[in-house]
């Protein structure tokens, strides 16, 4: 495993020094090698598929018109999953209606302890009302901060807070929800 | 344990992975290649841009020092009218050329070998240096003639430094100045330049403190 993780790293090394050098090879290999992923993270913000890819596309052709400004291929990854992220949050934006309201957390918030259950990732993604999910994914998946979040969707922390535990409840009601279906 | 569940959330999220389509990479590469081809395009509009000023100062400073140059001379005058009127007896006289020696404050004299004693003493070029005209006119009407009130100023200085006389006109150079605005037919009144005949405005005679030093005999 080790072997194949290092040998892993040479090679995005290789692709990445290649990509920096505008050469088309690297670029596509690049391509290659981390496109099904970051599909998969466009579409859990998006939702379409077509939409995603094209969103994809735009990601892509930042990343290597900008790849400059990425210091070492070991960082690469995350810098280009941050670019992915933030393309999917702004077509959202544009082309969504997304309302959030300015409100606190609520006074009898609290963080409820849960049991290990077994969570149909993709069902939960293609179910969750839009704005939770935003602020969901990033929390939970992009491990982002209130703070972070907040300066992201252009709301307050506050908000922020508050969407996130509604998310929480919601995805308990939805796993609940699912369990009955199942008996 | 209250954390689990987003654990293993995460987990499932992170192996995820969706395969695109297959001509994505191919609209990709286009996007790309277009993308490539457009800074060319400007930088070899710069080039042009840069090769067409550097020709056209070229071309510029090439007339610049072909075309002759004017010198620049400045006199007071107050009433506009009578500067019209200056430039208009210009277009048909003569030039008349004042010689006046160094520091010394004169009236309006038409005795030329007086001039000429003066200016062989002196061993000065002939330079008309500046005119400082008092409030009245440079030049009265023939209904009017210069009497003594009317004075000029006319200094000639040899140590003159050599921005002061950029300011000055030489005579052939004004000579030459007019005879190329003939050429032209412009007339500008603000730039052009003019010489006074004297001969037109001769003073029938002048007195200082009562006593008669000039009368015009001819007019007499």
């Amino acid at each position: 495993m080790r072997l194949y993780i290092r040998k892993m790293n040479q090679i995005l090394e290789h692709i990445f020094k290649q990509a920096k050098n505008k050469e088309r090879q690297g670029q596509k290999a690049i391509f290659e090698m981390f496109s099904p992923k970051m599909l998969a993270i466009a579409q859990s913000y998006i939702g379409n598929l077509q939409d995603s890819e094209d969103v994809l596309m735009v990601a892509f052709y930042k990343v290597f018109t900008a790849i400059d400004s990425c210091k070492s291929a070991e960082t690469f990854p995350y810098w280009l999953r941050k670019i992915v992220v933030n393309e999917s949050i702004s077509f959202i934006r544009k082309n969504k209606n997304i309302f959030y309201v300015d409100e606190d957390i609520p006074s009898d918030y609290q963080e409820e302890t849960d049991e290990i259950i077994p969570v149909d990732v993709e069902q939960v993604l293609s179910e969750m009302p839009l704005g939770y999910k935003l602020i969901f994914n990033l929390a939970i998946f992009e491990d982002k901060k209130h703070s972070e979040i907040a300066e992201i969707l252009n709301i307050s922390e506050g908000t922020s807070k508050s969407q996130l535990s509604k998310a929480k409840k919601w995805l308990k009601n939805f796993i609940l929800k699912q369990q009955k279906d199942e008996k | 344990m209250k954390n689990d569940i987003y654990n293993n959330l995460k987990n499932r999220y992170e192996e995820r992975s969706l395969k695109p389509s297959e001509n994505l990479w191919e609209e990709l590469e286009q996007k790309l290649e277009t993308s490539l081809e457009k800074p060319k395009q400007s930088k070899k509009y710069y080039w042009f841009a840069a090769a067409s000023l550097v020709l056209l100062l070229g071309i510029y400073s090439v007339f610049k020092m072909e075309s002759p140059e004017v010198v620049e001379y400045s006199i007071m005058v107050k009433n506009k009218q009578e500067t019209s009127e200056i430039i208009k007896t210009i277009e048909n006289k003569d030039i008349i050329e004042e010689i006046i020696p160094k520091n010394i404050t004169k009236t309006i004299s038409e005795n030329e070998e007086e001039k000429k004693l003066v200016a062989k003493k002196q061993e000065v070029e002939p330079k008309i240096i500046v005119e400082k005209i008092e409030e009245k006119p440079i030049i009265p009407s023939e209904k009017s003639p210069i009497d003594t009130k009317i004075v000029k100023e006319l200094y000639v200085d040899n140590k003159l430094s050599n921005k002061e006389i950029e300011t000055f006109v030489i005579t052939e150079d004004l000579l030459f100045y007019i005879e190329a605005e003939k050429l032209k037919g412009k007339k500008s009144p603000q730039k052009q330049g003019f010489a006074i005949d004297l001969k037109k405005y001769e003073p029938q005679s002048i007195e200082i403190l009562g006593i008669s030093i000039y009368e015009n005999k001819k007019k007499n």
